[in-house]
């Protein structure tokens, strides 16, 4: 079997309320979104535009914005350097994970 | 500082209401995205790569203790317990939730804060000298022009949708800290001959994918002309500068195409019959704006103290920290003081939550409750008396912001960078990060002196990367991170744009490529040589052969 | 249609009329380009008000000295964010002292209705598919102006005391 890029893509948006990348996700007949790309659902290139007009219905219903398909490789990581970035966060430590200093130290 | 009256209160607080239906508008879905983009937008709101952002504006970096203990408030309440101060002297905040920006608002408009215009394509957040008002060299503070260009731009009615975003510098020093050569519009305050303050005025500088120095429009306006004069130059752009194409719709594209001398003329002509109008600013207007940023009633101290002498002799850090991160103040006795917000480890320009309280808490103590944001990512806190400094310094060693870095390789500027931006092609931090870790040699930095390295993760240049003696710029190649070197750029009064050096290299090229960078400055620089004055001396070429030599 | 006008909703009587039509009798919107194919004409037309239709594309100069014969302008908004006849507006009003109607037709929008207003817009073709009951509250909701602008003439700081 090849793993050529057209084979395996996954549907992502940001959620409208909260912003947050979101998957598409598919368990039988429904479809549905969250923010793990381990549980997106991979479409193969025969149902990519049947599930992008599904998820238009949602852009349309004001739940998610912003849809558009990823390629990913077969243990669904993306193949490019943003969409790795985008379904595993920041590269960085944020905030209080970067900060050398313990703020419990602090006596106000 | 300014402070609001019940109009500008009452003004940021209806724009909060306005703001909070338009919201519920979107999530009844009464408006598309389309037409809410502008709207958030116009209140500092993107859609970010991971979440929204919501940049919050601080007027030309100006900020009081109150308004940074808010700051951190809605850090820990509505976001992840930090902020990310820009280049824009402002603070953005990468995890806000859309049905909480509102809240947020109101929580800012309650402190005398707002998001408006930090974003879309109207006159932006003003920026200005981090100095003013206390800079030794400094001819005129150019903050009440600031706080009055401001009001006068914001909801300017006919200039919310100009072709695209516009961005005004101020500064009243002969030595330009605010980097208005790459401004829209730059502001000089003046005094001429006649003793009359006035303002020398550039426009069309900028960065993105077309750098531009600004050109000088006018040498001397009188100052009442300010408002005037700046409208009619805007009307010129509005009604001619470019929409078919976003990357050629900023004015340094207008003025490139028409020429400084045609759009001068027809900006003369607009102001010609607006000259004179209602919007001339009076003495009596002029006066009451200088008033509020009349100096404080400072003490009569010494102009040294024994402490801090004795001090520097016998704690070598002390003495690079005074060198680096102190500066000379217009009044004896005291001292103008920057915390480094480049910290290794810690993403360039953030702040944690309990860190801006500490902040906060140190500038109650320290600096008169006043500090400063930097277009250079950092807080700067106007006056500390000198006897002070040892004791600050303390404080700020126990909070990481106390990095004797400023103006070295490491206090660099850095864009958010593929690690948030929607619009990035490579991450930037990581680069910081890397290069922080690895010239932590401080008697290297120092050795080093005044280097400006900037970093963008793309073309937009929001790292500022064509005005850092050395810029890095990424790059996207077939979905994977690369890195451009550019070098020889500066913002200061001799303003240049940096000149890329060769084909870009890899994430993991990229640092080791500029500790070349380095090494080669080093081997052919003369005794007190700064970078940038020595690679306008040698050139490009040794750097290049140095870089490429075994491709 | 309805449409607002003096911050009032009211039944249009102005009708647009395309290039190749022929002129009805009553109030008539028609382009520029007619306007200056067959104003000779135009001109002596008595059955009825004439409104000229203005492409951003076209400065408020380029209308200035035919301002006597048109009882409205209409400027166009091809998309809401072409911000350029905010600028015509304001000439129109403060340099060539046009006391005409001038209407935004095309992306009119809720949320740009104010700012049309305060640079001389007195009326107002709300795009067909939103709620003109919605957007006429634009209005209502900011009430402070720092500066001065065809509805007001002074700046923030000459009221505020």
């Amino acid at each position: 079997m090849s793993d050529s890029e057209q084979d395996y893509q996954v549907i992502t948006a940001n959620r409208l309320k909260d912003g947050l990348i979101v998957y598409m996700t598919k368990d039988g007949g429904m479809t549905g979104w969250t923010e793990n790309i381990d549980y997106a659902h991979v479409a193969g290139a025969d149902e990519l535009e049947g599930l992008l007009a599904t998820a238009q219905k949602d852009e349309a219903r004001n739940i998610v914005v912003g849809i558009y398909p990823v390629e990913i490789a077969g243990n669904k990581v993306p193949l490019t350097a943003r969409e790795r970035i985008r379904a595993s966060g920041p590269s960085i430590r944020m905030g209080d994970d970067a900060v050398p200093f313990n703020s419990s130290d602090f006596s106000i | 500082m300014y402070q609001y009256d019940s109009f500008d209160r009452q003004l940021v607080s209806e724009r909060v209401e306005q703001f909070r239906d338009q919201v519920a508008r979107r999530l009844r879905g009464e408006l598309s995205e389309e037409e809410f983009l502008p709207l958030r937008l116009q209140n500092g709101i993107y859609l970010q790569l991971h979440a929204y952002m919501i940049r919050v504006a601080i007027p030309y970096g100006v900020l009081s203790s109150k308004q940074m203990r808010r700051l951190a408030y809605i850090a820990r309440t509505y976001d992840k317990g930090y902020g990310h101060f820009t280049t824009r002297q402002n603070i953005q905040y990468n995890w806000p939730k859309l049905e909480d920006l509102p809240d947020i608002l109101e929580s800012l408009a309650d402190v005398e804060m707002h998001a408006i215009q930090t974003s879309g394509n109207c006159i932006r957040n003003i920026s200005a000298d981090q100095l003013a008002g206390v800079a030794a060299d400094e001819v005129t503070d150019p903050r009440p022009y600031s706080e009055i260009l401001r009001q006068w731009s914001t909801f300017h009615p006919e200039f919310a949708h100009l072709p695209r975003k516009f961005k005004f510098a101020l500064t009243g020093s002969e030595d330009d800290r605010a980097a208005i050569a790459f401004h829209d519009i730059g502001y000089r305050v003046v005094v001429n001959d006649k003793g009359e303050e006035g303002f020398q005025i550039f426009v069309g500088g900028g960065m993105g994918r077309t750098p531009m120095i600004a050109k000088e429009i006018t040498p001397f306006i009188h100052r009442k002309h300010l408002l005037s004069y700046t409208e009619s130059m805007l009307r010129v752009y509005n009604g001619y500068g470019r929409r078919d194409n976003k990357y050629k719709a900023r004015i340094k594209i207008l003025i490139h195409e028409m020429g400084i001398e045609e759009y001068r003329q027809r900006v003369e002509e607009d102001f010609a019959r607006a000259k004179d109008g209602a919007m001339t600013l009076d003495d009596a207007e002029i006066d009451r704006m200088k008033a509020f940023f009349a100096p404080p009633a400072y003490e009569d101290l010494p102009a040294t103290d024994a402490n801090v002498d004795t001090l520097v002799a016998e704690n070598k850090r002390f003495g690079q920290w005074l060198d680096r991160n102190v500066e000379d103040h217009k009044q004896q006795g005291y001292s103008i003081v920057a915390l480094s917000l480049k910290t290794k480890g810690v993403a360039p320009g953030d702040v944690t939550a309990d860190q801006m309280d500490e902040i906060a808490r140190l500038a109650d103590e320290y600096s008169l409750g006043i500090m400063r944001t930097t277009h250079k990512q950092n807080i700067v806190f106007p006056d500390v008396r000198k006897k002070d400094l040892p004791a600050l310094w303390d404080e700020l060693k126990r909070i990481a912001l106390a990095e004797p870095n400023i103006e070295t390789i490491t206090d660099l500027i850095c864009c958010p960078g593929l690690d948030y931006c929607a619009l990035a092609n490579a991450r930037s931090i990581p680069v910081a990060l890397e290069l922080t870790e690895k010239l932590d040699d401080i008697d290297y930095l120092h050795d080093l002196g005044d280097l400006r390295l900037n970093i963008s993760g793309c073309i937009n240049a929001c790292g500022h990367h064509h005005a850092g003696n050395i810029g890095i710029l990424g790059v996207d190649k077939k979905g994977e991170e690369f890195y451009q070197i550019t070098l020889g750029g500066s913002s200061k009064s001799d303003a240049s744009v940096g000149k890329i050096v060769g084909p870009a290299f890899s994430a993991d090229e990229i640092v080791p490529a500029v500790e070349n960078v380095l090494e080669t400055y080093t081997e052919n620089r003369e005794e007190e040589e700064s970078f940038l004055d020595c690679y306008r001396r040698i050139g490009m070429a040794p750097f290049k052969e140095r870089l490429y030599a075994n491709n | 249609m309805r449409i607002i006008k003096g911050q009032e909703i009211v039944e249009d009587q102005w009708v647009h009329v395309e290039d190749e039509q022929p002129l009805p009798e009553g109030d008539v919107i028609i382009s520029l380009a007619r306007w200056q194919a067959e104003k000779d004409t135009l001109i002596g037309r008595n059955q009825g008000g004439l409104g000229v239709r203005v492409s951003p594309d076209y400065h408020a100069e380029d209308i200035a000295d035919d301002l006597e014969h048109f009882d409205v302008v209409a400027l166009d908004f091809p998309v809401f964010r072409d911000g350029r006849a905010y600028s015509t507006a304001r000439l129109l009003r403060d340099r060539y002292n046009y006391e005409g109607e001038i209407r935004a037709t095309g992306d009119v929008l809720r949320d740009q209705l104010f700012y049309m207003f305060r640079c001389g817009f007195d009326a107002f073709e709300v795009r067909a598919d939103r709620s003109i009951d919605d957007a006429i509250k634009a209005f209502s909701e900011m009430t402070v102006t720092y500066q001065p602008a065809t509805d007001e003439p002074l700046p923030l700081w000459r009221r505020r005391a």
